[in-house]
């Protein structure tokens, strides 16, 4: 797969840092999520795995509030939120998802309008950047993610590893401190996927901070510092990727592990 | 005969025309205002709205017309048949254009919304920019189907004496005895503006439908 990067980025200084404690979240009586605690230093990458049902996405979801949790507190790149079952004021909630960028397992672009609009659009309303200056992030961002002739193109033109680099450069272009990504390659071929991995896989060797919910098993052993593992709303274990995935502690992460790893 | 019953009936296409478009675009308004009462967080103002769009829809239109033009002179509201027959339809149409933009909202995936949020886009931004241009784009062969409805029952109008289509061809009925002929000629004037139409949106629809996909 011959994705070319052109010139690579300098390695820039990503202060992003998060620190979530006791988060979690319950409809009623159930308990969907409960008691997440998760400390990470700028640039690292940590993966998120486990059985479906496990509240992987809703954890990663909450970061953002796209999903609101009931009890604990978030610290990403700055901005502090303490939950509490509804959404914070307008400021704190901008500035959480200003300092973060989510990518979708659907990829979630906007089809009625073109791939440079896509990542221009947010930037001039968030930013407040001119038409040149985010046409200009655009264009670094497309090559980044190696598909600069699809400024024109509306997204349904596009296969699903392409739409998926492009979101991950909407995304980018608001510059966030963290990029979460909700099981980002699940929607798509595996073959397709790699080219989705390859980017990330780029984007963590510049240092971004990453926290990705996969069921790619390599991508979380090679790429990642740490992996989680999740089940019934809860952290199993947490560890270096290597010794998570050799020796895991827990026996519920040793029986997944196994179904995934022997198949 | 043709040739003279054709000249007299077709004085009442500009009429036809500005009845329904002026009912159109008022109508589509107000159903935008209703679409979004109807989505209100407030629970009061969605009971309101909700119970406008269902009378207004169960009411036929010949009787808002008479209602409206008849009825309301008895409180010193006297208006043109034009005016009357704008209102009454704008009116029929609000609810209809807000039950068509509801449709279109709802087929806009969450994801869209979310997407939005993500980004920290503003409500504004969302719904101008992401929400409603999609949402437009779905309900257009069902605003299209609808203005066709409107045109063609615009030709009540012709009952409160707005000198449309119809109302051309009940005179030349009366006055050259060639009913059948008029009617038909008047028939005739229906389908070509709803042809002409359903070729517009079909067209638009479909450049649409090729550049962008469908959601």
């Amino acid at each position: 797969m011959g994705l070319s990067f052109g010139t690579k980025a300098p390695r820039t200084t990503h202060s992003g840092e998060v620190a979530v404690s006791g988060l979690g979240k319950s409809y009623g009586a159930s308990r969907v999520l409960s008691d997440v605690n998760l400390v990470m230093n700028e640039g690292e990458v940590v993966s998120i795995i486990g059985p479906s049902g496990a509240g992987k996405s809703t954890f990663l979801r909450c970061l953002n509030y796209l999903e609101t949790p009931t009890e604990g507190t978030i610290e990403i790149g700055g901005a502090r939120v303490v939950a509490g079952g509804k959404l914070p004021d307008k400021a704190r909630l901008d500035h959480l998802r200003r300092v973060t960028g989510m990518v979708f397992q659907s990829f979630n672009l906007f089809p009625h309008l073109t791939v440079m609009e896509n990542i221009t659009l947010p930037q001039r309303k968030v930013l407040g950047a001119s038409k040149e200056q985010a046409q200009e992030v655009a264009e670094k961002l497309l090559k980044r993610v190696g598909l600069p002739d699809k400024a024109k193109a509306y997204p349904a033109r596009l296969s699903g590893g392409q739409q998926q680099r492009i979101a991950i450069a909407r995304a980018l272009a608001l510059s966030p401190k963290v990029m979460l990504f909700d099981e980002p390659t699940s929607a798509l071929d595996p073959e397709i996927g790699l080219e989705v991995l390859a980017v990330m896989r780029d984007l963590a060797d510049e240092g971004m901070t990453m926290l990705v919910v996969t069921h790619e098993m390599h991508f979380a052993r090679d790429v990642s510092d740490r992996i989680m593992v999740m089940g019934n709303g809860g952290v199993l274990e947490i560890g270096p990727s290597e010794q998570v995935m050799s020796e895991p502690q827990n026996d519920r992460t040793r029986q997944f592990l196994k179904a995934v790893l022997d198949r | 005969m043709i040739m003279e019953l054709l000249p007299a009936i077709a004085r009442g296409v500009g009429l036809t025309l500005y009845v329904t478009g002026a009912s159109l675009l008022f109508g589509g308004i107000i159903g935008l205002v209703l679409v979004g009462a109807v989505r209100s967080p407030v629970a009061i103002v969605r009971a309101i709205a909700t119970l406008y769009i269902n009378i207004v829809r169960v009411i036929p239109p010949i009787t808002w017309l008479f209602l409206i033009y008849f009825g309301l002179p008895q409180y010193a509201l006297r208006l043109s048949t034009i005016q009357a027959a704008i209102i009454g339809f704008s009116i029929i149409a609000s609810a209809f254009m807000a039950e068509i933009y509801r449709s279109g909202l709802l087929s806009i995936p969450d994801g869209q919304r979310e997407a939005a949020h993500a980004l920290g886009l503003s409500a504004v931004t969302t719904v101008g920019h992401i929400i409603t241009p999609q949402a437009f784009r779905v309900a257009l062969p069902a605003i299209a189907t609808y203005g066709i409805g409107l045109l063609k029952d615009s030709a009540l109008a012709s009952t409160i004496g707005v000198r449309e289509i119809t109302y051309y061809a009940q005179q030349s009925a009366k006055q050259t005895h060639e009913g059948l002929l008029s009617f038909i000629v008047a028939g005739a004037l229906y389908i070509v503006i709803s042809l002409v139409v359903a070729l517009v949106s079909r067209q638009v629809d479909l450049r649409l439908r090729r550049k962008i996909g469908v959601a």
